[in-house]
């Protein structure tokens, strides 16, 4: 008895000593990552010629949905557009003419996360079913729920998704505090990411050609930027007040923006380990749900609750101009891979281009 | 609870917060770049970039655009 009694104090100084450890090491990240923010971004580009000359305007309403709209995605073909929606429709739309290619009904309502596969022969989509199911897109056939094949599985609302390089593996996040990714042909799990401590609302791959890197962002305010090959978490990014909702690599994959519940987009840098610049306004009060670059990396687009999208200068932190976009708040948007296009979608049931 | 049952929480607690040391002991170890090159980077890419986002510039010919509302006169 005595000494079992022994060995539990034993113990108890063991974790005394690894939480002064942790504190320490808390103390001495924050000190070492306060050092390097030798400049501010905003001053660092005061030199560079400001954007004018801004012409985009809207050029298509795409309507159908008889819902929020919750996720849309470009296909490779920078031509088709995937979107999903509260009503539980996923639509394959053709953006030039805002034809409607291919409608699917999901089991459940609230679709909240669609992707279009690299080749443009299939989408993934789920949501409050826990699944991401994966549907083939054939020209012939107009039942694609026919062929379709569910992969992944969580055990809380599946809330994005994304093909890795190509069509047969695919990357999911959850409201179970996950992410995972999947063999799409035998729909078995290849790689868990436990770390987060809230739901896991956004994920996007890393553009550089290694191509190993995702960044994930959930309800515990955090980004995480993890190792696909061993899922491992590498790199943590705090500051937000509130929900993380979006986050989109900088196209030169060196950094990444986030969307936060706070009102702010931040933008993140890997290889400072921390956040490089803040793009907020006091007037701006409404939550952000939605970011994106333009293909140079040089404007942002953040789609928030007050219905509009504001367009921020990447460089100089100050915003370019609002598009008066919707009549609901803005819950997606996606710049489209060839970058001509911004595509926006809305909880008033419809998308719009702007170009 | 018994005896049992408490060296295992404690167990547990100790795992967790070795797991928390081992996260930060790596994170404390990644090397790091000052802020100001990181934007340097970011400029350029920007600048070298610029010239093909037609999302700041517009198209050349405004035809060129795919999503211009087509109708309207056409010279031939």
């Amino acid at each position: 008895m005595a000494t079992e009694a022994l060995k539990v104090d034993g113990t108890q100084d063991s974790i005394e000593v690894l939480q002064r450890e942790a504190e320490e090491l808390k103390k001495r990240l924050e000190e070492e990552k306060a050092k390097l923010k030798d400049v501010d971004m905003c001053k660092a580009a005061s030199k560079v010629d400001p954007v004018t000359n801004f012409t985009m305007k809207q050029r298509r309403h795409l309507k159908g949905h008889l819902g929020k709209v919750l996720c849309m995605d470009w296909s490779t073909d920078k031509r088709r557009i995937v979107s999903s929606s509260q009503d539980g429709k996923m639509l394959v739309w053709e953006a030039f003419t805002t034809n409607k290619e291919h409608a699917v009904t999901m089991p459940t309502t609230w679709v909240m996360a669609c992707a279009y596969g690299p080749s443009g022969s299939c989408v993934a989509c789920g949501g409050l079913d826990n699944k991401c199911t994966i549907y083939p897109l054939s020209t012939d056939d107009t039942d694609i729920s026919s062929k379709k094949k569910a992969v992944a599985t969580h055990t809380s609302y599946l809330s994005c998704c994304t093909f890795t390089c190509s069509d047969n593996q695919l990357l999911t996040g959850s409201g179970d505090s996950t992410c995972a990714l999947w063999d799409v042909e035998s729909g078995q799990l290849i790689q868990s990411f436990h770390g987060h401590a809230g739901d896991v609302m956004s994920i996007d791959l890393s553009p550089s050609e290694t191509g190993n890197l995702f960044v994930s962002g959930g309800c515990d305010k955090t980004a995480m930027v993890w190792d696909m090959r061993f899922g491992e978490c590498v790199q943590v990014f705090e500051g937000h007040e509130s929900d993380i909702n979006n986050v989109r690599f900088y196209p030169s994959g060196d950094a990444f923006a986030t969307a936060s519940d706070d009102a702010t987009c931040c933008l993140f840098d890997l290889r400072a380990d921390r956040e490089a610049n803040c793009y907020k306004k006091e007037s701006i009060i409404f939550g952000c749900n939605s970011v994106d670059f333009s293909i140079s990396g040089r404007l942002l687009f953040g789609g928030y609750n007050d219905h509009t999208v504001n367009v921020w200068d990447v460089l100089k932190g100050n915003r370019v101009t609002i598009l008066y976009a919707h009549e609901n708040r803005v819950s997606c948007l996606g710049v489209s891979p060839d970058g001509t296009a911004l595509c926006t979608g809305s909880w008033d049931n419809t998308l719009k281009i702007w170009a | 609870m018994s005896l049992e049952a408490r060296m295992n929480k404690f167990q547990e607690g100790l795992q967790q917060q070795r797991k928390l040391v081992e996260q930060l002991r790596l994170e404390a170890a990644v090397p790091r770049v000052r802020v100001s090159e990181c934007i340097e980077d970011i400029m350029k890419y920007c600048e070298q970039h610029t010239s093909e986002d037609v999302l700041i510039n517009g198209f050349l010919r405004p035809g060129d655009n795919p999503y211009k509302e087509k109708g309207g006169c056409n010279i031939l």
